[in-house]
């Protein structure tokens, strides 16, 4: 019997065995991670919508995610869900192309200062026009979002240079910028504020070697704060929802995300320290028995998210009896720290409420006899009502009183 | 006469006496003496205030009666306001302050995190939710005019100092207590939220007057009640007027 090259291929490498023959829900493309996270190694995300289901599960599944922009403690938790703390490992909204991320680190570390950075929505509305959504209403001024921009830019370099692990999914490359120095919006001028000219906006639509050069820029710089950061790729399955293309939204989705794949490849196979996921492949690569679209054909399906982790979990998640019993802990701990025993404001409402419901009880109010002997006649309106005003009111506040007195919309893309 | 009924927490109590004070004087609202009712709503008889097997949008059975039985031509409504004093009085280990959109020039304190008023608001808005909910409740208990009033500004840290007792279980330590212009800042962005609901509610918001505000944002001394949370008669006798100028036009059309 001849052999060639393919003759001893490994199952992975051949079709028939590695997804006509096996079952649904467990196709997996992942071969052999680079690396594996440890239990301590701190991972922070960013990326596109898709990137909030990656995000979500680290957290729920004992890891070590990097919260670098944490709400202040007087922030409530529900506050902090609308206001998109936790949504990513700093308060970044959706980052959907390469162009955004390289803009991200020299903005936060300094290196560039857009001229458009505040978009003015009437007298008591800022919005950034690099997170529009991060703030529903947005800022009530541009000095109150430049001291929320301030802490994030900290936020965000303290990601950078303390992160073991950055998992970034990357979503589209159509983007509009300013004609005057380039920089990059994450949404068109005029979709989530701001206004959109000809003049001063343009559109692009990144080909395989901007994603290549701007993501190679992006970790050069990244390991340069932070020799020993690694960095997992992958594409997010889920289509445009517009394209600015002439031309139909579907063949624009399959451009980006082939564009984004190929240059993820480039990136993983000339820098060993990027990985590369495939998200993209196991939701949308049409192979799958299931469908992991939603009826709007964009969503991606429960189902389809938790194949990707299983996917993930198996090949990038380091497994051993220390570590699973650390990651167990910091899940048991999770929901102990969501549910005080008692709201400190409420209790702080009673507490000043019980002497001043004493006081009621000494109040003395008018008699009724009093009251009626002092009054004029009183009008009567067409439905009689004047016989209800004589009933008593005003004799009965101490039998009243007592002394005994004890919330987005999520970023979408 | 015209019957107003009163509702709420430890300010309604002020607002008792200052009305009782002016039917003492024979006020008179929609061309007709003034009587009135007032319950606080802490009452054991009339807790809770909401009926949750209902889903928490409607009054507790008793509040409900006594809406129906009284049949009100007014309502006045002191419900909570205590909650930025709860949230303000003293600093978190990281002190914060918040720029007001309506006041930017305020001072911010220097060293605090600055957080953005949106954060402030939201996190009162979740700590307000049972008194919000409770005057949305009562707008759908009856169609009569309803007048929310707003609570009084803080009153001063001296007072504070004087009154531990009212906040602080233990002994507290002075110098994680607020700034005033701080808790100013806090009152006002509580009176936002019943700004809010009054507008979606179709409820009057009886603002408090000037008079009674002194720098740097306190309660005037003229104003305040024998604690440092609270007002005095003088001051809800003047809200009471103050609704009063509010619902007079509606009665005097007839709107009963």
């Amino acid at each position: 019997m001849k052999t060639h090259p393919y003759s001893k291929r490994p199952d992975y490498a051949l079709w028939r065995r590695a997804v006509a023959d096996v079952a649904p829900g467990e196709i997996d493309p992942m071969v052999e991670a680079p690396f594996r996270l440890g239990v301590r190694e701190k991972v922070a995300t960013a990326g596109s919508c898709f990137a909030q289901h990656i995000g979500g599960y680290l957290k729920s599944s004992g890891c070590n995610y990097l919260v670098a922009e944490p709400p202040h403690a007087f922030i409530s938790e529900q506050a902090a869900q609308a206001l998109n703390y936790g949504l990513y490992t700093a308060r970044y909204g959706n980052i959907y192309t390469s162009r955004q991320l390289l803009q991200l680190f020299e903005r936060a570390y300094g290196r560039f200062a857009p001229v458009e950075n505040h978009w003015r929505e009437g007298d008591a509305c800022v919005i950034d026009p690099f997170r529009p959504q991060i703030q529903p209403g947005g800022f009530n001024s541009a000095r109150e979002l430049d001291y929320d921009r301030e802490r994030h830019f900290e936020a965000v370099r303290r990601a950078f240079e303390t992160l073991d692990v950055f998992v970034f999914t990357l979503g589209l490359t159509e983007l509009w910028r300013s004609r005057e120095d380039g920089a990059a919006f994450p949404l068109c001028p005029g979709v989530a504020g701001g206004d959109y000219s000809p003049e001063r906006h343009e559109f692009i639509n990144l080909g395989v070697d901007d994603i290549v050069a701007d993501m190679t820029a992006f970790v050069e710089r990244l390991r340069a704060v932070n020799p020993g950061a690694r960095v997992i790729l992958t594409v997010s399955p889920v289509p445009l929802v517009a394209t600015a293309e002439p031309r139909h939204v579907m063949m624009s989705t399959m451009y980006s995300k082939s564009a984004l794949r190929v240059a993820c490849d480039l990136l993983s196979r000339s820098l060993g320290h990027v990985a590369y996921f495939p998200s993209y492949e196991i939701v949308a690569g049409g192979y799958a028995p299931t469908d992991y679209f939603a009826p709007d054909r964009r969503s991606v399906t429960q189902a389809g998210v938790a194949h990707v982790m299983r996917v993930f979990e198996r090949h990038f998640i380091k497994r051993n009896a220390a570590g699973e019993a650390l990651r167990g802990a910091l899940r048991a701990l999770a929901p102990v720290r969501a549910a005080p025993p008692e709201d400190p404001v409420a209790a702080a409402m009673r507490l000043m409420c019980d002497e001043e419901a004493l006081s009621l009880e000494r109040v003395e109010a008018p008699s009724v006899a009093a009251s009626q002997a002092e009054a004029e006649p009183a009008p009567q309106n067409e439905s009689g009502e004047e016989s209800a005003a004589q009933e008593p009111l005003a004799n009965e506040p101490e039998r009243e009183a007592d002394p005994a007195d004890p919330q987005n919309h999520r970023l979408v893309d | 006469m015209t019957k107003i009924l009163g509702l709420g927490h430890s300010h309604i109590v002020a607002v008792a006496k200052g009305c009782y004070e002016l039917q003492h004087e024979r006020f008179q609202l929609g061309g007709a003496p003034l009587v009135s009712r007032f319950l606080y709503l802490y009452d054991p008889a009339l807790t809770p205030t909401l009926d949750e097997e209902s889903g928490a949008s409607r009054l507790n059975p008793r509040l409900r009666e006594i809406f129906d039985d009284e049949r009100p031509d007014g309502v006045v409504l002191s419900v909570g306001g205590n909650e930025h004093i709860a949230l303000s009085v003293t600093q978190p280990k990281e002190r914060f302050d918040f720029i007001l959109g309506s006041e930017p020039e305020l001072e911010l304190e220097p060293g605090a995190q600055v957080l953005t008023e949106a954060a402030v608001r939201e996190t009162l808005r979740e700590k307000m939710s049972p008194t919000l909910a409770t005057i949305a409740a009562i707008r759908n208990e009856t169609a009569a005019p309803i007048v929310c009033l707003e609570p009084p500004p803080p009153l001063p840290n001296s007072r504070i100092l004087e009154c531990p007792q009212e906040f602080f279980r233990k002994s507290f330590d002075s110098r994680k207590l607020s700034g005033e212009v701080f808790r100013y800042k806090m009152w006002r962005a509580q009176s936002a939220l019943y700004r809010e609901v009054c507008a979606r509610a179709d409820i009057f918001f009886a603002a408090v007057p000037a008079e009674f505000i002194e720098a740097p944002g306190v309660l005037a001394d003229i104003a305040r009640g024998a604690d440092a949370s609270h007002a005095n008669a003088l001051f809800g006798r003047r809200m009471i007027q103050t609704a009063a100028a509010l619902v007079e036009p509606l009665l005097a059309n007839g709107r009963r």
